[in-house]
């Protein structure tokens, strides 16, 4: 029952090792997961306001704005392929993860590198969808739908871009310092997450009617 | 410091605990990814179900979409972010906000009536009452 | 080695493992300050961060208070001139958001601050850094909120905001953006706060403790960190659409445009629910804490405490729309909401029970800190029970918008939650800053509030029931309000003046005790959990040596057992049972000033987004800057020495940095052992760990 003497428990003071917690993962690695949890109901929210909102243009009587649905100017064929790029993004960083966890850093920066190339075209591909949507005469304010679209997928670019600027600062990074694996599983964690949500808003916002 | 671990489940199947070197390999996540795109080319085709299958195929679309969109969010879920392999706390953390995610919004899009149509393009409110609840006229209530 | 030499002073000394590839980021060295103004603004101790919650709450609970005997006043006669229509509405507002973001979360966040650690026989969260940044970003946020006063006006909508009050068209003064953005901020910090939180509790707790051994007040601080993580991203999509609807002309909330008011009052309220248990759940645990040391009995039914602490986190997700009876939402949705409502007074009541039967029985000592406690017991249990009266939605339908509610609210909040936290502060006042505060002023502090309060807020159940509205600037003569609200205000005002005891209690018994120190020692009311094993003051390692916890009530039944009859019995002494503090080679994460430098940028960035944009690259700027300024700084700083260092400098390892940030880590394993220990050899800087136990916090 004795106290543990201060010698022994070194280790105990900050355990951020998976052997010195009490649950065996390691702080950041479980915070990485205790936000992601949280950011299901941000993004459960601005999905639900967009599905209130999509069937709401204005050539409805009384309803100010633009007649146009965010779904009726859908390229669904182009963001297909910036879905599927988002996807191969998700791939390329586990690559990556796996690679540092074999020690080998220099693969990991090529793979982290990808990823974030993909995750920027998936940006430049929405930002050409967008632009185009404008030019067809929807903007932020044309009518609600659009305000509900544009905020939503604005939000999950705003996730994809901070992800882009921590894989580059990973990069970066790794050519100063040692990095260790489970930082890259943990920003791994967050990309893929950032993924998922796209499967939803790919399926729930561009492919059902 | 096993005897604080011992309470949440660590029996996590394949691989217990994180710093292993024979976790899933480059080429497994290749072949998650292969069948990650197989699911997303079969969603994309739902686009074109209309114009080749008529107009109400959207009735079997829809449910085909979503539960292609659950098992893509699943497989990205369990494999890529690793929930299949690690402490079992991490996948009951995530799936507990998931859950409660789904249960209020959809409790809250329910109460605007988004699953009713009852012509009212303003709001979602609730489907006109047939007749009013009291009535004036007639005997003391009771 | 490059640590150990003396090094200009401009350049920076983020102590990376990796010397050779350093390179300097920041334009300051690292802070290292142990006394002073520049130790509290760089601190990472849980310990100092919960006590400026606590001065900066308690600052807060004085502006808000104001703010109230400013509406008591305006109300005290009808027909009053004091305040117009518009400055009424904004009063009431700010009076609302700050009793609730600005006081009671921060207060209960001082308390989870200082007590989580100690009470799970951990040395600190499990973020240091992050902890000292929610402080300073909620500051930041709250300062800000409140220089709306000065930038047009206050936000004039109510704390719940309802749309389309909120748009432009209604309310054209920028009152409501500072709502908006101020609310960002603070949601901010309270969400990086409550991850900290969940984590240091999962991952932290001594060896031993299990979940089930942990004191309630950790479970319910848990539980209230839980929902801060879930509710709070609700709200934040609410405050973005809100923002975006007035700054970018959106109109997710108008109307005539498309929108759906009624969007805001769920999302809102889905936040708003949790956000009341956020509020009273730490007041449950502190209570929980009080009455079983004053009454030297445990706690009765540990499991049911525990499980009706998490029935009530997890039901309060079903209920919110019971503040949304009067909407219009159809006869289906009213009657679920009613029923789940109904349902959720069940788990409080186990609760109120159970606090009477650890009571029953026990040997009562009525402390002033066992004072507030019952009070909380009886005052919640009225506010629950004109609570359960509004659950039944016809009877809320004549309650809603009239004064019966805000008596409810009121006693739920003020008798609940504010009542416990005085109650903490009576109790926990000398492990935090080494003296007691005297027991006489507390009971005229008490009783002058428990007066007050009910002169307050309990005619308000009747002026409700007789048809006062709320949120109204004035009534008229006529109505026969008039008695009811002289009272009432007669009641502020003593509830005003029990504050001013209070504060003059906290003024003379720290005179008492610059002049004559006495130390009330680590256990002056012989309590039960761990908190109380170690020196009062805390000292900053906290513990020497981390307790191996064998069974709930730790430090209790290390000091008394049982015998055959199954009395209670004396087994050691205090004084060989705690610790004395003497320790000095504990390694404590290293200052750091990035979370300051963070919390600067979010103002900036407010200021921009309402008023220019251009203000907000500065924020932006300071915001990226820090955030690269933290991911370079290990937690730990390598050439900090850590007191008389005699032993093995193997075991010297600078805390990976992996602690603080996912993207960056610093190899923990690059020969830095031999760096401390030439470090501390000529270092004269001071050490970070202080075995003096009477300096470091200053009342």
């Amino acid at each position: 029952m004795a106290d543990i003497a201060l010698e022994q428990v070194e280790d105990l003071e900050f355990p951020d090792d998976i052997h010195e917690t009490a649950t065996g993962i390691s702080n950041p690695k479980l915070a990485m997961w205790v936000y992601l949890a949280s950011d299901c109901l941000l993004f459960g929210g601005l999905i639900s306001t967009y599905l209130l909102y999509k069937n709401r243009p204005g050539n409805i009587p009384g309803l100010a704005g633009s007649p146009l649905r965010a779904s009726e100017l859908f390229n669904i064929p182009f963001t297909s392929m910036t879905s599927f790029i988002l996807l191969m993004s998700s791939l390329t960083m586990v690559l990556a993860v796996n690679s540092i966890m074999r020690g080998d850093k220099q693969r990991m920066r090529l793979w982290l590198v990808a990823t974030a190339v993909l995750g920027g075209l998936f940006l430049g591909g929405q930002v050409y969808e967008f632009t185009e949507f404008v030019r067809e005469g929807l903007g932020y304010t044309s009518n609600v739908s659009a305000s509900a679209f544009y905020t939503l997928t604005g939000f999950h670019g705003a996730h994809v871009g901070v992800g882009v600027l921590m894989l580059l600062s990973a990069v970066g990074y790794s050519f100063r310092r040692d990095i260790q694996a489970e930082a890259i599983e943990v920003l791994g964690l967050y990309w893929h997450f950032v993924d998922i949500v796209w499967v939803v808003i790919f399926a729930i916002v561009y492919l059902i009617p | 410091m096993t005897t604080t671990a011992e309470e949440l489940d660590n029996d996590s199947p394949a691989h217990p605990g994180e710093h292993h070197d024979h976790g899933p390999t480059d080429t497994f996540y290749f072949k998650i990814f292969l069948i990650l795109v197989a699911i997303t080319a079969l969603e994309v085709s739902t686009y074109f179900w209309s114009s080749w299958f008529g107009k109400d195929s959207y009735k079997v679309a829809v449910p085909v979409l979503l539960i292609m969109m659950v098992v893509k969010f699943g497989l990205i879920a369990s494999f890529f972010m690793h929930l299949r392999f690690d402490r079992r706390i991490l996948t009951r953390v995530f799936y507990f906000g998931l859950g409660l995610a789904l249960a209020v919004y959809i409790v809250a899009m329910s109460v605007m009536n988004i699953w009713t149509d009852n012509g009212n393009t303003r709001f979602n409110d609730p489907p006109p009452n047939a007749q009013p609840t009291t009535t004036i006229e007639g005997g003391a209530g009771g | 080695m490059a640590l150990t030499e003396e090094r200009p002073p401009l350049e920076l000394t983020t102590g990376g493992a990796d010397v050779q590839n350093d390179r300097p980021l920041g334009v300051f060295t690292r802070p290292t300050a142990t006394h002073g103004w520049k130790s509290w603004v760089t601190t990472v101790d849980h310990k100092k961060i919960g006590i400026m919650y606590g001065a900066a709450s308690f600052f807060f609970l004085l502006v808000g208070g104001f703010e109230a005997l400013l509406i008591r006043t305006q109300l005290a006669v009808p027909g009053n001139k004091l305040l117009s229509a518009d400055l009424y509405n904004q009063v009431f507002t700010m009076h609302g958001v700050t009793m609730v973001f600005l006081v009671v979360m921060p207060m209960a966040a001082a308390f989870a601050n200082y007590l989580l650690p100690l009470q799970i026989g951990a040395r600190d969260v499990s973020f240091p850094r992050m902890n000292a940044l929610s402080l300073w970003v909620w500051l930041a946020g709250a300062i800000f909120f409140n220089t709306s006063w000065l930038l047009g006006g206050g936000a004039n909508g109510g704390w719940f905001n309802y749309a389309p009050n909120s748009g432009v068209v209604f309310s054209p003064s920028h009152g409501i953006d500072f709502y908006a953005v101020g609310l960002l901020i603070m949601g901010i910090a309270s969400t990086v706060s409550a991850i900290n939180l969940t984590v240091t509790v999962l991952n932290m707790r001594a060896p031993g403790m299990t979940l089930m051994k942990m004191p309630v007040f950790t479970w319910m601080t848990f539980i209230v960190q839980i929902l801060l993580v879930f509710a709070l991203p609700v709200i934040t999509v609410a405050l973005f659409l809100l923002m975006f609807d007035r700054l970018f002309d959106a109109t997710f909330f108008d109307a005539a445009k498309g929108g759906d008011p009624f969007l805001w009052e769920h999302l809102f309220w889905i936040f708003g629910h949790p956000e009341v248990y956020i509020m009273v759940l730490p007041a449950f645990g502190i209570v929980s804490e009080v009455i079983p040391v004053f009454s030297r009995k445990p706690i009765f039914g540990y499991p049911f405490m525990v499980g009706s602490g998490i029935a009530i986190g997890f039901m309060g997700w079903g209920v919110w729309a019971h503040h949304m009876f009067a909407s219009g939402m159809g006869p289906i949705s009213v009657l679920a909401f009613s029923l789940a409502t109904m349902f959720i007074a069940v788990p409080t009541g186990v609760k109120i029970l159970n606090w009477m039967a650890t009571m029953y029985g026990g040997r009562l000592k009525f402390t002033v800190a066992m004072l507030f406690s019952v009070g909380l017991v009886g005052m919640f249990t009225i506010g629950g029970l004109s609570g359960v009266s509004h659950a039944f939605a016809p009877a809320d339908t004549q309650q809603t918008d009239t004064y019966y509610i805000v008596a409810h609210f009121h006693y739920v909040l003020f008798g609940g939650a504010l009542l416990g936290l005085f109650s903490g502060m009576y109790f926990w006042w000398p492990k935090v800053f080494g003296y007691m505060l005297s027991e006489k002023a507390g009971k005229w502090h008490f009783w002058l509030m428990l007066v007050g309060f009910n002169l307050t807020f309990g005619p308000m159940h009747i002026l409700g029931l007789q048809g006062m509205m709320r949120r109204t600037y004035t009534y008229t003569q006529g109505q026969g309000f008039n008695m009811w609200n002289m009272v009432a205000t007669i009641g502020a005002f003593t509830i005003a003046v029990s504050i001013l005891v209070f504060m003059y209690n906290i003024a003379s018994s720290y005179r008492k005790h610059r002049r004559n120190p006495v130390n009330p020692g680590p256990d002056p009311w012989d309590a039960r959990s761990l908190e109380w094993m170690i020196p009062s003051p805390a000292p900053e390692h906290n513990f020497d040596e981390v307790p191996v916890v064998e069974e709930f009530d730790e430090f209790w039944n290390r000091k008394y057992g049982h015998d055959e009859n199954g009395r209670l019995v004396r087994i050691a002494r205090t004084e060989d049972v705690v610790q004395t503090g003497d320790a000095t080679d504990v390694h404590l994460p290293s200052p750091s000033y990035w979370p300051l430098v963070m919390a600067c940028g979010f103002p900036l960035v407010g200021y921009g987004l309402i008023f220019n944009l251009w203000w907000a690259l500065p924020g932006a700027l300071l915001l990226v800057v820090g955030i690269y300024g933290w991911v370079m700084e290990p937690s730990t700083d390598p050439s900090a020495s850590h007191g008389h260092d005699d032993h093995d400098p193997s075991h010297d390892e600078p805390d990976a940095a992996a602690n603080e940030l996912p993207e960056g880590a610093v190899d923990t394993e690059a020969g830095t052992g031999s760096e401390d220990v030439a470090a501390s050899d000529d270092a004269p800087a001071p050490e970070p760990a202080m075995a003096t136990t009477e300096e470091t916090t200053v009342g």
